[in-house]
């Protein structure tokens, strides 16, 4: 067995994701304050280490005296659940529709092709204001627009991957064989498209904790009073040029996680190809 | 007269244009034969003359547009989207690149497994037990079923996809091209294997090939196809040492002759393939053919027998015949002919 220690990038990665599940999961344990303590008096403290900083806030407070570490680990549990689940859902829909697209095509491939360029051409954030003036904000609906509204991208992907798979000799052997058209797409088909699907979703992973952020910033994602990553950057936005802190760890966590989530990706997606198990 | 394993009537398949209402590609244009249980017939001809279609239509594998299939006493084109999948296993396909024709995914007893799962051969406990069987019958390891593909070369993986054929106990294997990706010395392993298993098993193929070396080794009877038709047709040796049409003529002058002493009097095809989308008008061969006369130019001629087995379709054959008995006019092919055997 190939073990995911054996490959240091993927160990790097490994622990890097390690500690913000950790974080996530055990956030009231490791923060040192409560994310929503307000302290005016102690607004905009910079880092310990910096001129006027103090150890009880390690990486500053905020416009509105909030420590910074606290508000990371807090927010690390959104950002996390609402990248892991929107993937998973747009994901999921975006790869069976490329499958049944692609192996298919004729009428039911036009209508999904015509839909994917559909949605190509709105503007996300139009669309996700228009659902979600619809649907209300708050975090559940912010998954959903972001499972819904992203499945463009894996059907494309896979159904151009499957048309060019569904010529392959080996695919027309079990059709020779009488294999069933369903067991064909999942014993064959799918196999060899799921590499690509886990190198999407890894990619995918960082859009999603980048379009909450977008979201929360323009009020309509995740509630204000919840702490995000997102919600962070867009606070830090307007005081960039003297409180660098404000923004710079939260988008220093959204950076290391979204490579731990790659290096982590690309690990798996040579693990599940078994030309290459020997060479690593 | 028995009835024959598989008999094809005139078979077209058609593919339509895409944006173009009426223009179609003829890649098979009213093909008729028939592979006797236990032969194998030869289909050659040169690249884009339909000899891959033919095999693949035969199998349904694409849909032929018209004619007839005929195996035992199963009409294939009525048998629906059930029947046909149960009807498989009857016959099976080797392909000609062994690169892609296995899946880089799945273990090789695993592919083996699934084939016979398909047609509920054995119990589910045995099948792995076959697969291994199935390995040392192609001569391979059968330790080898617990590999992926990738770990095998060319001829290994040929083997292995004769073995997947095998697993459903076929009665007709359409093989594909199936040593022309191959080295010459594993094309005659290969080649020794598919005949070994012809004479074990009663085996019948349709062996669609270009090398006329190897068709002349394996194959009982040979149909040379010319842009999507039959154009000669006879056994082996009948083909080779008295060939009729000038089509046949030329590609069996192409053949290398392995001794430079010799030197063969090889005779030139002017000219391209012409596409199978705007066929020529009557012979399809006559815009390449040094004999065309005027009503080669207008009359499609119709495959007729020559001697016992033999059929051509050509208009100088028949009316040579007619008024000699033998075909004058290709005296200078007939040298050729001479030299050749």
């Amino acid at each position: 067995m190939q073990s995911v220690l054996s490959s240091k990038t993927a160990l790097f990665g490994l622990i890097l994701l390690g500690i913000v599940v950790v974080s996530a999961l055990l956030a009231p344990l490791l923060a040192p304050h409560d994310p929503r303590e307000q302290n005016l008096e102690k607004r905009l403290q910079p880092p310990a280490w910096m001129q006027g900083g103090s150890p009880e806030h390690p990486l500053g407070t905020d416009h509105l005296g909030r420590d910074i570490l606290s508000r990371i680990i807090y927010g690390a549990r959104v950002s996390l659940l609402v990248a892991v689940i929107s993937v998973a859902v747009s994901g999921t829909i975006g790869t069976l529709l490329g499958l049944a697209a692609g192996y298919w095509g004729g009428r039911f491939d036009a209508v999904v092709t015509m839909l994917a360029d559909v949605q190509l051409a709105f503007p996300f954030i139009l669309l996700a204001l228009a659902v979600m003036s619809v649907l209300g904000t708050g975090l559940r609906n912010v998954i959903l627009v972001l499972g819904v509204t992203g499945w463009v991208v894996y059907t494309r992907l896979i159904r151009a991957e499957v048309l060019a798979l569904r010529e392959k000799e080996y695919i027309e052997a079990v059709r020779a064989l009488g294999q069933k058209d369903h067991k064909i797409i999942w014993r064959h088909i799918l196999p060899n498209v799921l590499p690509s699907v886990i190198v999407m979703a890894s990619l995918r992973i960082a859009n999603m904790i980048i379009a909450e952020s977008s979201l929360t910033f323009m009020g309509l994602g995740v509630e204000p009073h919840i702490p995000t990553w997102g919600n962070m950057l867009a606070d830090g936005r307007e005081y960039i040029t003297n409180a660098w802190w404000l923004a710079t760890f939260p988008g220093l966590a959204i950076m290391l996680t979204v490579l731990a989530i790659n290096l982590l990706g690309d690990w798996l997606r040579d693990r599940l190809d078994p030309r290459l198990q020997n060479s690593l | 007269m028995n009835t024959p394993l598989l008999q094809i009537e005139d078979l077209h398949v058609h593919f339509p244009l895409a944006g173009r209402k009426q223009a179609c590609v003829r890649a098979v244009n009213g093909v008729s034969f028939h592979v006797e249980k236990g032969e194998t017939l030869g289909l050659v001809g040169e690249s884009g003359c339909g000899k891959t279609t033919t095999g693949r239509a035969v199998l349904r594998l694409i849909e032929p547009t018209a004619g007839q299939i005929f195996f035992e006493d199963v009409d294939v084109r009525a048998l629906g989207k059930k029947e046909l999948r149960q009807f498989r296993s009857q016959m099976q396909i080797v392909f000609q690149d062994p690169y892609a024709s296995l899946n880089p995914r799945l273990r090789v007893g695993d592919a083996l497994v699934e084939a016979m799962e398909i047609h509920k051969i054995g119990s589910p406990s045995r099948r792995p037990a076959l697969a291994q069987e199935l390995l040392e019958r192609v001569g391979l390891n059968p330790d080898y079923a617990k590999r992926y593909p990738h770990e095998f070369s060319g001829g290994q993986r040929q083997r292995i996809g004769i073995a997947r054929a095998l697993a459903v106990n076929p009665k007709l294997i359409v093989c594909d091209e199936p040593v022309s990706a191959l080295d010459v010395s594993v094309q005659a392993q290969v080649v020794n294997l598919l005949m070994d298993l012809q004479e074990e098993l009663g085996l019948s193929y349709l062996f669609i090939a270009h090398d006329l070396s190897v068709v002349k080794h394996i194959c009982h009877r040979v149909a040379v196809m010319y842009l999507g038709r039959i154009v000669e047709i006879a056994t082996v040796d009948d083909l080779y040492a008295n060939p009729k049409h000038p089509y046949t003529q030329a590609l069996l002058s192409a053949i290398p002759i392995p001794d430079p002493t010799q030197r063969q009097a090889f005779v030139p095809l002017a000219g391209e393939l012409p596409s199978p989308l705007n066929p020529p008008l009557g012979c399809a061969f006559h815009t390449r053919c040094a004999y065309a006369k005027a009503e080669c130019r207008e009359q499609q001629p119709q495959l007729q027998a020559v001697a016992p087995g033999h059929s051509v379709a050509c208009h100088q054959v028949g009316q040579c015949l007619a008024k000699e008995g033998r075909a004058q006019c290709y005296s200078y092919y007939d040298l050729v002919c001479d030299e050749l055997c």
